[in-house]
């Protein structure tokens, strides 16, 4: 049985991460275009698994060493991972949302194959 | 003569240690462990139905970032520390496999 601070803290951080992994794939299905999907499911990597790892270290106490290991690992990992996305979707020409704004726009859609008037 | 043992509920309103315990572990990690299985499988049917390339490499990062955070609450719950490397030997295959993919699609579509 654990004390009454640790229980506390462990619940608080678990409601937390899975809050974080929950609005992370709601972004993930809700969301209209690549990018800001990218913007969503960053939080899934970075707030949901270092919140739960941060509630094992504190409640149970097993192996912290590797579960710290864990979490700068996923800190590191999941931002070169949303970059190599976003940047893989940005040189295949992905088409954006028509909302998005931003200098060099034209330029970016002069040859695609989509027609420039869609709306 | 012995007293009767008090009534499990009122013994553990007694105590908060009890009451807070019996909510982590009996309520709020199976319910956060059957959150992350919903989550997967979720992730799954985007896989299988997505909008193109990309959308489909991001949810297969997805599906297995969730199944690091699955096996972090596992190792809470059985309290074994073996859950844990399991995770981090995932976490590392998952992102360079992400990465390779994502440079792959990038090498064969790019104009």
């Amino acid at each position: 049985m654990l004390p009454l601070l640790t229980s506390i803290l462990a619940l608080v951080l678990i409601l937390a991460g899975t809050a974080a992994s929950v609005l992370g794939i709601l972004g993930y299905y809700r969301l209209p275009d690549v990018f800001t999907r990218l913007h969503a499911t960053g939080m899934v990597g970075t707030f949901g698994v270092t919140l739960l790892v941060g509630a094992t270290v504190f409640a149970a106490g097993v192996a912290w060493p590797k579960a710290i290991l864990l979490a700068v690992l996923i800190l590191i990992a999941g931002p070169c991972t949303s970059h190599a996305l976003a940047s893989a979707a940005y040189r295949i020409r992905l088409p954006l949302h028509r909302s998005a704004r931003f200098p060099h726009r034209d330029d970016l859609e002069q040859d695609t194959t989509t027609p420039p008037n869609q709306s | 003569m012995t007293r009767p043992l008090p009534h499990p509920l009122t013994h553990a309103a007694a105590h908060p240690d009890a009451v807070i315990n019996h909510i982590l572990f009996d309520i709020a990690i199976p319910a956060a462990i059957a959150i992350h299985i919903f989550l997967i499988a979720l992730c799954v049917w985007r896989v299988w139905r997505g909008q193109n390339s990309i959308d489909r490499l991001i949810g297969a990062d997805l599906v297995g970032t969730l199944t690091c955070s699955l096996l972090v609450l596992l190792s809470l719950v059985l309290r074994s520390a073996i859950y844990v490397e399991v995770a981090l030997a995932l976490a590392s295959l998952g992102f360079l496999s992400t990465i390779f993919l994502a440079k792959l699609i990038t090498d064969e579509n790019a104009a």
